[in-house]
């Protein structure tokens, strides 16, 4: 496969040159080495609309980077940049523009630093969860990562995909929690943000904001340059962390509840990432029993203000009529093995891949697909809210489910941002490419339904990026037009991940 | 052109006598570093012990979660040099390994599928035949085929070269109410 609207003579020479940048080992042309790019996930695999790499290359260093954009540039090849490639659901490593060569940033993979006095740390887009995680634990340092589900992933991956993870605010918010970037734009040049820019900074990953206009919000989600190395604030090791659990028993209880966790979190008295359950009777989770709602409130910090803030939201919930609310089982950290072994450890600042064994079969779960894309549309954190969204759920269920055929998973109501929820729906994704048409097919509709009701994605498949991006209309698309004004001063050729979350190069908009 | 695979089989074979000797767990007979299984299945149970008695190191994985196998017995492996690696697990226990594999140069080079019927018999589907064990093979086997995949394990050496890209072990069949189902590998 050559890349769109490149001969293969300059296909060639490009090639030739990175493999004088990079090495020839670390080029991969065959299609072999390219098939390991595809999006295991893909919704439309083995399908001519598969959207599929035509080589890789995978650069050791920023200077390297450089090269391998210079190169691009030249001969107007597009490069769409991954740091690992797990974004399993929303895209993998396979481009949004098919026929792009991917610019495969896991060999990348240093802990330049990590700081215990001031809580941070400065890595490469190589560096997955479990690299960082191992890293502290070796240096015996005392802070937390904040790994998703699961940890296999980049930390900068996931931050700029607009990721987020399980412990305490504000850590769990994946690029609210960065701190400096170092970005080779299209052109080959580098820029470091924020304090970064100073020459001799040595506060690069102290203070987000630096002088004058932010520019790190361009890079999030993003395809303005490549991002090589990336601060993020790191969580020191809690004290200790406990979990409330809050149920009520009738639907009009979620009003007050999420009320009083919100009112809780906006004052920072819950810090944890909290979970709401119910509404929906799913086999298996929280919530599905005798009470209509289910929530979780886990407070990470010095233990005797653990134990002042849960009294607090005792007090709280207890003005809440006929909801009963349990003290969890208060954990002293750090954890000790046996311990750690019977938790979700990702709340406890350890990555692992359990949410793969989660997804498996199980008696909850009899026929999964292995595969699946998320629906995860952001709609307001307020009882009133949840309810209409169930009611606009069920409502339109039979119609987008064709009788009910299609089965979804969800809703699931998402607390990773503080005022908002994210109202998951997943669709398996599985070999039958008759059913995978159909997935597709109602993932469209309920992209349509909800931006009706006001309701749009935060993030998407790569393949619908363009259709979600779509739904963001105010103003005659204003914002993405704004967004392709800056994309076509700062990659006048288009070279970086072009469509990436709907922002495409002037040169490939038409017809869009 | 030199692919990475093959690239990575030309320096893997170079080191072999030196490196097999040199890793906790080979089987110098087959180069396979472990075998791992999926420890809620008797299926799989079975096998292990039979890959047990033909000298293979094992290792239990509950619930297709493979953390620990990963962080504790592969990844140390496989950070020494690419060593090949099989297993009677779930299907996400072989999608998670083939991605991890990936970035080491190795791939899946035998996947097949086994169906648990619910009235205790089972089908096997062969998807990648990087190896000398046929569906109609386990299907003989009855019973015991769990053994019979074992057996197989320890009698071959691995092949030199796979049919190109992932397993498909991310997307899973259509099965039989009540089914379940299980997959062997080798990744090399």
């Amino acid at each position: 496969m050559l890349p769109p609207n490149v001969s293969s003579a300059d296909f060639n020479r490009a090639i030739a040159a990175w493999k004088q940048a990079v090495g020839a080992d670390w080029v991969f042309t065959s299609d072999e080495d390219v098939a390991l790019y595809r999006d295991a996930y893909s919704p439309w695999w083995d399908e001519p609309d598969e959207r599929k790499a035509s080589a890789a290359v995978a650069p050791y260093t920023v200077e390297q980077v450089q090269a391998v954009v210079r190169t691009a540039n030249q001969y107007r090849i597009p490069l769409y940049a991954i740091s690992t490639g797990r974004n399993l659901a929303y895209g993998g490593s396979a481009p949004v523009y098919s026929g792009s060569v991917v610019l495969d940033l896991k060999r990348m993979n240093r802990v330049l630093e990590v700081s215990e006095r001031n809580a941070y740390a400065l890595v490469e887009p190589g560096v997955s969860y479990f690299d960082l995680h191992e890293h502290i634990t070796k240096q015996k340092l005392d802070v937390w990562v904040d790994p998703p589900d699961p940890g296999w992933g980049s930390v900068i991956g996931n931050a700029l995909d607009g990721g987020g993870g399980w412990t305490a605010f504000p850590f769990r918010d994946h690029f609210g929690a960065h701190c400096g970037m170092e970005v080779v734009l299209a052109n080959g040049e580098i820029v470091r943000t924020g304090m970064g820019a100073l020459g001799n900074s040595k506060t690069w990953q102290h203070n987000r904001w630096g002088y004058g206009p932010w520019v790190d919000g361009l890079f999030r989600q993003g395809n303005m340059g490549v991002v090589t190395k990336m601060g993020f604030h790191l969580m020191p090791r809690p004290e200790a962390m406990q979990t409330a659990t809050v149920q009520g028993a009738r639907e009009e209880d979620i009003i007050p509840l999420l009320d009083t966790m919100n009112l809780l979190e906006n004052q920072l008295a819950v810090n944890g990432s909290t979970s709401l359950f119910g509404g929906m009777r799913i086999p298996g989770m929280p919530g599905s029993g005798a009470a209509m709602w289910t929530l979780q409130l886990p407070i990470y910090g010095p233990e005797k203000v653990v134990r002042a803030q849960m009294e607090y939201c005792r007090e709280k919930f207890a003005k809440v009529p006929g909801a009963t609310f349990t003290e969890g089982e208060l954990f002293r950290t750090p954890l000790d093995e046996a311990t750690l072994n019977r938790v979700r450890k990702v709340s406890f600042g350890v990555p692992d891949l359990s949410t793969f064994g989660m997804l498996g079969r199980n008696p909850q779960n009899p026929a999964p697909p292995g595969g699946h894309i998320g629906f995860s549309p952001i709609i307001p954190r307020t009882g009133e809210a949840v309810l209409e969204y169930l009611r606009f759920y069920t409502s339109n269920l039979q119609a987008v489910s064709e009788g009910g055929t299609l089965r979804f998973v969800g809703p699931v109501f998402m607390t990773n941002w503080d005022r908002s929820l994210v109202a998951m729906i997943m669709f398996p994704i599985g070999r039958d490419k008759v059913m995978n048409a159909k997935m597709r097919a109602a993932f469209e509709k309920w992209v349509h339904l909800a931006a009706e009701r006001g309701w749009a994605e935060y993030r998407a498949p790569a393949g619908f990026q363009d259709l979600c991006a779509k739904t963001y209309s105010y103003n005659n698309h204003a914002l993405t037009r704004f967004r392709e004004t800056i994309k076509d001063a700062v990659d006048p050729n288009g070279i970086l991940s072009p469509g990436r979350y709907g922002v495409w190069p002037k040169h490939l908009r038409k017809g869009r | 052109m030199t692919t990475r695979r093959a690239f990575l089989q030309i320096a893997t074979a170079a080191a072999t006598p030196v490196a097999l000797g040199g890793i906790p767990g080979i089987n110098p007979r087959t180069g396979h570093h472990i075998v791992l299984f999926e420890d809620s299945q008797p299926q799989a149970g079975a096998f292990a012990l039979r890959a047990q008695s033909q000298g293979f190191a094992t290792r239990a994985i509950r619930h297709g979660d493979i953390t620990e196998a990963w962080l504790k017995s592969v990844r140390p492996a496989w950070e020494r040099r690419p060593a090949s690696i099989a297993g009677l697990t779930t299907p996400a226990a072989l999608f998670c390994f083939e991605e991890l594999a990936f970035a080491r140069g190795l791939r899946v080079v035998f996947h097949a599928e086994h169906i648990l019927l619910p009235d205790g018999s089972a089908q096997h589907q062969v998807q990648r035949a990087g190896h000398a064990l046929s569906a109609s093979a386990l299907q003989r086997a009855g019973s015991r085929w769990p053994q019979r995949l074992a057996d197989s394990l320890a009698a071959s050496r691995l092949p030199r070269m796979a049919r190109p890209g992932p397993s498909l072990a991310s997307l899973e069949p259509a099965l039989p109410a009540g089914a379940t189902l299980l997959t062997s590998w080798i990744i090399a």
